[in-house]
């Protein structure tokens, strides 16, 4: 356990889904990618597979069509895992409290480690929410 | 087009031709004709249906097919009773109308007669049958 | 013997996490299924439930990156239904705001294009230049994306003298750069050899299909609401319509490259002659029964709103129709006939928005059995 949570510290993989959201959150987190920000730098990499992935980045309110889908990617995602609820959406849906479609907020699905408020949060605070986040992944 | 030509044009297939402003044109047609008037508006190189709406209008539901000519717009309704609500497909005049009559169909519970592809297009899998969001006795 | 393969829903990417059904024989494509919905929030009914002065930040909510021209649509509408006319200095104010949304929309979208072909380095450069636009709206408008100058009855921020040198060299570096990129994409290789003849869209079939915007006009389709049925201060700036004729996938990034210095242009005459005084028309509370339609060009094409009023607060409706929603009948004539190594790319190109992690599964029709694949995987089978 200590040596991988030594490595998984060093080098979080990230999967980031969009349950529904407005797509504002995700430019961000593939802004945080790119050479201003540039995470890699940080050891953080992004996957196209949950079954990689320690660190699951959730963007949007839960809709009732990407429920289930969120669900099944959040049940192949290994164990430790970690979800960051990235933007206002998740963490308490936003603009789209009320809306016909829309189940969530996230933390009444699956449990959430760490919120990153904002509409949407510029990358430096979905970074730092990310290395919030390492810590967790040792539990 | 601009709107004078529009309106010229449209008069002999609808009713209450009404010009606001320098770009849109309003007009209220009837089932007998609108097949007609759509079918001559792409004769006439009007080939951009830019949507179609749907409104809940209490009685009646109201649908409004928008079509770009060139400077202006035309919007082009037709009111349906609740008791009969069925239209003929345009797919075959505008190809482009495909996704808007399966969202007409779902949204607001119109039966689209000859349509290619009936199926649902933004409700979930688990959508109760019968309910149509955009209606107003659909309420939270 | 044809296989389906089902593409998504896990398309964080997509503006709408679509799932494509593709049918495939051996490596061509011939046939697309689509199904919508997993971003379906229901929008134009909270519309209806809401304010028009909440209901105008909803809108803008509709979609992350074209929102200004979201809220501008939603404006128009609405401030048509109420008559209310918006003041000079706001108009031009307005055009700064979605010229600087397409600077930015359009250099993401080509990153997007760039990470498909597999030639990072163009997608991280024009990604870095990218910010510029970011910046210009940070410093302009407050924020980075949900950054709207619009509000209703006018604009929602006044624009400062001492901001234009800023935004004045950004523009300089911003159209420095376009125009290197301009350079890049039609004479390097590994882009030509991955765009050109590929995607195609005729102009017939982009007429029937009703496509709008750059995947319009890069077949041939003269068309722009700006010009055709012009708002804000549109009718008072020139500026020239970019067309091409070919309609494959580098028609269409060369449309939106050049439209980016169609935009930086716009911005410069907008500054020049932006007249000086109130920013702000009032707007009423209650709105009395109505109608109208307000159609903008946000970067993907024409946006359409049509609001219905009922004497309230509230509208009675409002229904949107967004340009990536009118330009998906457009992908079927685009897949079929190319190869499965070409969907990224090609589903890409009609902007749907920017895509990274998507998965893809292939289903043997016959069996039944499955497998995934990431789309790095599905990059390595490109030849």
């Amino acid at each position: 356990m200590g040596l991988m949570y030594f490595f998984r510290r060093k080098s979080p993989w990230i999967l980031h889904f969009n349950t529904g959201g407005c797509n504002g959150c995700d430019i961000e987190v593939v802004a945080a990618l790119t050479p201003r920000y540039d995470v890699e730098r940080l050891g953080i990499v992004r996957k196209g597979s949950p079954r990689h992935a320690d660190i699951l980045l959730v963007t949007g309110p839960i809709t009732r069509q990407s429920r289930d889908r969120f669900l099944r990617i959040y049940e192949q995602t290994p164990e430790p895992k970690v979800v960051v609820a990235v933007g206002n959406c998740p963490t308490s849906n936003c603009v789209f409290n009320g809306c016909y479609n829309v189940v969530g907020p996230l933390d009444k699905h699956v449990p959430v480690d760490v919120y990153v408020p904002g509409c949407p949060p510029i990358p430096e605070a979905i970074i730092d929410g990310v290395l919030k986040a390492l810590p967790r992944l040792g539990r | 087009m601009n709107v004078n030509e529009v309106a010229r044009l449209i008069k002999r297939y609808a009713d209450e031709v009404k010009i606001v402003g320098t770009r849109q044109v309003f007009a209220a047609t009837d089932k007998e004709r609108y097949i007609e008037a759509l079918a001559a508006l792409r004769d006439n190189d009007l080939k951009h249906l830019t949507t179609i709406t749907g409104v809940d209008r209490g009685d009646t539901i109201e649908i409004i097919y928008h079509i770009h000519c060139g400077e202006s717009l035309l919007n082009l309704k037709l009111a349906l009773p609740k008791t009969d609500l069925e239209i003929e497909t345009v797919t075959d005049i505008f190809p482009g109308a495909i996704l808007y009559e399966r969202d007409l169909m779902e949204m607001l519970g119109v039966q689209v007669r000859g349509h290619p592809d009936p199926r649902r297009l933004f409700l979930p899998d688990d959508w109760p049958k019968g309910v149509y969001p955009l209606r107003k006795e659909v309420k939270k | 013997m044809t296989f389906i393969i089902p593409i998504g829903p896990q398309h964080p990417a997509l503006e709408e996490p679509t799932h494509f059904r593709i049918e495939v024989k051996g490596e061509e494509i011939v046939g697309v299924d689509l199904r919508l919905g997993y971003v379906h929030r229901g929008i134009e009914k909270a519309l209806t439930e809401r304010p028009y002065a909440h209901g105008f930040y909803l809108s803008q909510r509709v979609c992350g990156i074209c929102n200004a021209t979201h809220s501008l649509a939603f404006t128009r509408a609405v401030e048509s239904v109420a008559g209310v006319e918006c003041p000079d200095r706001a108009r031009y104010i307005r055009v700064i705001d979605a010229e600087l949304e397409r600077i930015h929309s359009h250099l993401l979208w080509a990153g997007i294009a760039a990470h498909e072909i597999g030639f990072t380095t163009l997608f991280m450069l024009l990604w870095r230049d990218r910010e510029h636009a970011l910046d210009m709206r940070e410093l302009l408008f407050g924020n980075r994306i949900y950054a709207t100058g619009t509000y209703l009855g006018g604009a929602r921020v006044d624009i400062e003298q001492k901001h234009i040198p800023q935004l004045t060299r950004a523009l300089a570096e911003l159209e420095k750069s376009t125009k290197h990129y301009i350079d890049v994409c039609t004479s390097d290789r590994t882009i030509i050899a991955r765009c050109t003849g590929v995607g195609v869209l005729t102009k017939k079939d982009a007429r029937e299909l009703c496509a709008v915007g750059p995947t319009a006009r890069a077949s041939g389709v003269d068309f722009d609401i700006r010009r055709d049925d012009p708002y804000a201060a549109y009718d008072e700036i020139l500026f020239d319509v970019v067309t091409e004729r070919d309609g494959d996938v580098l028609a269409k990034v060369v449309v939106r490259l050049r439209e980016i210095l169609e935009s930086i242009e716009i911005i410069r005459q907008a500054i020049d002659a932006m007249p000086k005084g109130p920013i702000r028309a009032k707007f009423p509370e209650n709105v009395p029964e109505n109608e109208a339609v307000g159609r903008v060009e946000a970067p993907r094409g024409e946006l359409m709103y049509y609001v219905r009023s009922n004497g309230t607060n509230k509208p009675e409706r409002v229904r949107i129709r967004t340009p990536s929603y009118a330009n998906w009948p457009s992908v079927r004539p685009m897949l079929v006939g190319g190869t499965i190594a070409e969907i990224p790319i090609v589903v890409a190109s009609i902007d749907p928005c920017f895509s990274c992690t998507d998965r893809v599964t292939i289903v043997d029709a016959k069996t039944g059995k499955s497998r995934i694949e990431t789309k790095e995987e599905l990059r390595r089978l490109r030849k």
